[in-house]
């Protein structure tokens, strides 16, 4: 069973309005028939309604069910359950007959999932392969386009081209021809024209990472497997968890950082996660559309037993989670800059279209160079910052030596946690 | 990498007008377009450096913080974190006097929601913020050293005799918001001494500056101007008794019969240069002289009598506010109320000025319908922005809870109700819908301001 923090209770809120309700109904005078198991927690909250709300939450996965008319996601009454939970507030009990029904139903449909994705006949090979070269060949006209548009942008120089309009226009192109993982990095490329005093090495950068993209697909069938994988992926071609094939890894995994962005009304949680008796690291992504929940969100300090499947790529680092069953957070100590810097180089030397690279640094500060931020290990070594300002760690901490996780894209690390407890 | 930067270069002008530098990382293949090249060679160039990234060595990290002296109120972060969500200031600041009483200091993890309100809440919020929030203010570069009044007022507080010699020194050097300051902490500890250096403020050139200096000089019987602002009431009011009854006749000066330092006030409207030099003498007197023996009662009903009978009052609210005479203050506001006539006069200040009795008793007599007006008195209470009592608290949830016009207007008074008074928000009143929403924000209020006191107990 999960124990979360209030904190990453919290965290869980839609919005600063439901903490503040979820806070308030952390009352035990709100609540009857209130109890917990090993799966969930439950109860009945009052309201302004002649019946009480039949509240449950799933501690397996954390997932809510809730007879309020809220449309809020966890509602306040969750969020309420789950703090009385998270300050151990509830009795251990049996789950009453509509707790049960709603957890077996999950259960049910779990299983149903996974007996419609194995009972799926499978596409015929011939079939597939077919499907599979249509699609390529499309990509293959788009890229053909697209390798036009950014040899005349090169050779018009960026400055004529600076109209973000044309990158979309080029973007929304390359989505007809099904491939929209090089549809959002033109329109990043259009975004960042311009942009900042020294936009012009990290637009260069971008484009000559896209240009070595277009290259490998065109030549895709030359590259090694793993390779291959990610090329497909960098263009767009979404891998399903249900074609995983490799050998899971069991461990405990602790949750070491974690990020939410939204780009295309795509909202995706980045999760990094780190195995406990190897230290191999795992990326858990998890995404959302239209302010929908996340299927499996981690939250950062905690940890879980689960089967992690790789999926494929040169550098594996994406993962598929199964069979998760909570456990006490215990991460391992990070390093120095140098190290993180080391397992980066190691990562996109064999898979160049990887984003971002986890770096953990123990013993980490933060220092300023004219308006720049950087955080500093205890060699003395730096790396710039990206985002706001880290004033809340200075603050919080007084820029004593801390444990600090960011991700490091090569030009600025995304700072995701700190923490001045010695992790062991 | 300066490779990078130089194909950028190229990149950003164009290959028409630019060429690539010579670049042996790559042999050129024969035909191969420039631009081409040019992506090429960004990509690898790029990859070089993400994959060949050691990070940079010269930058040194800033100081660390120096140790936290005050008890941190570490057990207020949730809730204060709350409010500075929500935006409620008010709160904030009614914490922070607390925590200042208990000499408790902020979490850190607010500090930097905290510092960029210091500004505007220099005096509330400067005391609590610790050592840690001086350090990071300084690393910021906000100005957290103590202000001009803080540092006057320890410097007259530590030796008045000095300070006078000092400002009667430093007095024409200074800039003029300087002088105001410096003459308004003469207030510690004044005495006859600080009458000469009074007496060359009130001549200033800037009228703030006399005004701070009159109302100084007004305030002490024995000094000169006090005396002089004394004779020059003496004539205005004359009491006429006949066999029957006794009648009060007010006098009012000319203006060009009154002193060059006794500053005009400001214009109201409707009174004639007459009234208004009334009202710069009646304000600048202590309220206490007009009745000394009788009763204020009569005196107010032979005031009404008169023709002058506005600015009369009107001199006679500015005075009791300005002398801080609470029986005159707590009178005045309870006749203004009881004639509604708060409005027509300068007397919102009386509701913040009155004594707790007295604001409470007519509030709660207003809002029970016993007596007053009860929108006036609701009023009064929204201007007056004082704590209430746990009573008027509850009377004010009773009063207004059915009251479909009126109820929201509770989310404001919240802020300053008794937080015990959330036993009053228990139940939702099923037959008035409307108010849930308000009931339920009030709660939130008012759990929050409990939650937020209640943090610091522990430390008191």
């Amino acid at each position: 069973m999960v124990r979360l923090t209030p904190e990453q209770v919290f965290a869980l809120a839609p919005d600063a309005s439901a903490v503040s309700a979820g806070r308030e109904l952390a009352n035990p005078a709100k609540w009857a028939c209130i109890g917990e198991s090993e799966l969930a927690a439950w109860g009945e909250a009052k309201g302004s309604g002649k019946n009480p709300y039949q509240t449950a939450v799933d501690l397996r996965e954390i997932a809510y069910k809730c007879s309020c008319p809220s449309r809020k996601l966890p509602c306040k009454h969750a969020l309420g359950l789950l703090l009385r939970h998270a300050k151990s507030e509830i009795e251990p009990g049996t789950p009453p007959t509509w707790v049960q029904e709603w957890l077996d139903k999950r259960a049910e449909r779990s299983e149903q999932k996974a007996e419609k994705v194995a009972s799926t006949p499978a596409a015929s090979p011939a079939d597939a392969e077919k499907r599979t070269e249509k699609r390529w060949a499309k990509i293959l006209a788009g890229i053909e386009e697209c390798e036009s548009f950014l040899e005349d942008a090169v050779s018009q120089g960026l400055y004529a081209s600076q109209s973000a309009r044309s990158w979309d226009q080029m973007a929304a192109r390359m989505v007809d021809a099904q491939a929209p993982g090089i549809a959002t990095r033109l329109k990043r490329i259009g975004n960042a024209i311009g942009v900042g005093d020294a936009w012009g090495p990290t637009v260069a950068g971008q484009l000559g990472n896209l240009t070595l993209l277009l290259e490998a697909a065109k030549r895709i069938e030359t590259l090694p497997e793993g390779l291959k994988a990610d090329v497909r992926t960098a263009v767009g071609i979404s891998f399903r968890k249900e074609d995983l094939t490799g050998e899971p890894v069991e461990d405990v995994w602790d949750v070491l950082g974690s990020t939410i962005e939204t780009e295309d009304r795509i909202t995706t949680c980045r999760s990094w996660l780190q195995a406990r008796s190897t230290g191999k690291w795992a990326l858990h992504l998890a995404f959302s559309a239209a302010g929908q929940p996340f299927d499996f969100q981690p939250l950062i300090g905690t940890a879980f037993h689960a089967k992690a499947q790789y999926y494929p790529s040169a550098y594996p680092l994406r993962v598929n989670l199964t069979e998760i069953e909570p456990q006490p957070f215990q991460p391992r100590k990070g390093g120095l800059i140098a190290d993180g810097l080391e397992f980066a180089a190691d990562v996109w030397s064999q898979n160049p279209w990887a984003e971002r690279v986890p770096i953990p640094i123990t013993a980490g500060s933060f220092g300023r160079k004219e308006s720049d931020w950087f955080v500093i290990d205890s060699s003395g070594r730096a790396l710039p910052l990206m985002g706001e300002d880290p004033w809340y760690l200075v603050a919080l901490f007084g820029n004593q030596p801390i444990e600090i996780v960011g991700e490091w894209n090569g030009s600025s690390l995304n700072v995701l946690c700190g923490s001045d407890d010695p992790w062991t | 990498m300066k490779t990078l930067s130089e194909v950028a270069s190229v990149i950003q002008v164009g290959t028409q007008r630019a060429t690539l530098p010579n670049v042996d990382l790559l042999p050129e293949t024969p035909g191969e377009k420039s631009e081409k090249r040019a992506l090429v060679l960004a990509g690898t160039l790029d990859l070089m450096r993400r994959a060949g990234g050691v990070g940079v060595d010269s930058v040194k990290p800033l100081p660390t913080a120096p140790q936290e002296i005050g008890r941190v109120a570490q057990a207020s972060e949730a809730p204060l974190s709350e409010a500075l969500n929500k935006k409620m200031i008010h709160v904030v600041l009614e914490w922070a006097a607390k925590a200042r009483q208990v000499r408790a200091v902020l979490p850190p993890a607010l500090l930097t929601a905290i510092l960029p309100l210091v500004k505007k809440h220099r005096e509330e919020l400067l005391p609590i913020i610790g050592e840690r929030g001086h350090w990071l203010g300084q690393l910021q570069g906000l100005d957290l050293s103590p202000s001009d009044d803080e540092e006057f007022a320890a410097k007259r507080t530590e030796d008045p005799a000095a300070y006078r010699e000092w400002l009667t020194t430093e007095f024409e050097a200074m800039d003029w918001k300087e002088r105001l300051k410096a003459v308004k902490q003469l207030q510690i500890q004044l005495s006859i001494h600080d009458e000469p250096i009074l007496e060359i403020a009130l001549k200033d050139r800037r009228k703030e500056i006399r005004e701070a200096a009159l109302e100084l000089l007004a305030s002490q019987a024995s000094f000169n101007v006090a005396l002089e602002l004394a004779l020059l009431a003496a004539p205005i009011l004359t009491w006429k008794k006949s066999f029957l009854s006794t009648s009060l006749i007010i006098e009012a000066p000319d203006r060009s019969e009154l002193p060059k330092w006794l500053p005009k006030s400001p214009e109201v409207h409707g009174m004639g240069p007459k009234a208004m030099a009334l009202i710069d003498v009646v304000s600048n007197v202590p309220p206490s002289i007009w009745v000394t023996n009788g009763s204020r009662e009569k005196f107010f009903e032979h005031v009404g009598k008169s023709d002058y009978h506005r600015a009369m009052l009107e001199g006679l609210i500015v005075a009791a506010v300005r002398f801080k005479d609470q029986p005159w203050i707590d009178a005045m506001y309870e006749l203004l109320v009881s004639r509604m006539d708060i409005y027509k006069y300068k007397g919102r200040d009386l509701a913040a000025h009155a004594s707790p009795e007295v604001f409470e008793r007519i509030a709660l007599k207003g809002l029970r319908g016993e007596e007053y007006q009860s929108g006036l008195v609701v009023q009064m209470i929204i201007e007056a922005k004082r704590p209430l009592s746990f009573e008027l608290s509850c009377t004010l949830i009773d009063t207004l809870k059915t009251n479909n016009h009126s109820h929201a207007i509770l989310t404001f008074f919240a802020l300053y109700m008794h937080v015990d008074a959330i036993s009053r928000t228990e139940v939702p009143i099923e037959e008035h819908h409307a108010f849930e929403d308000t009931r339920l924000e009030v709660r939130n209020i008012l759990s929050l301001r409990k939650r937020l006191l209640s943090s610091l107990d522990s430390l008191a």
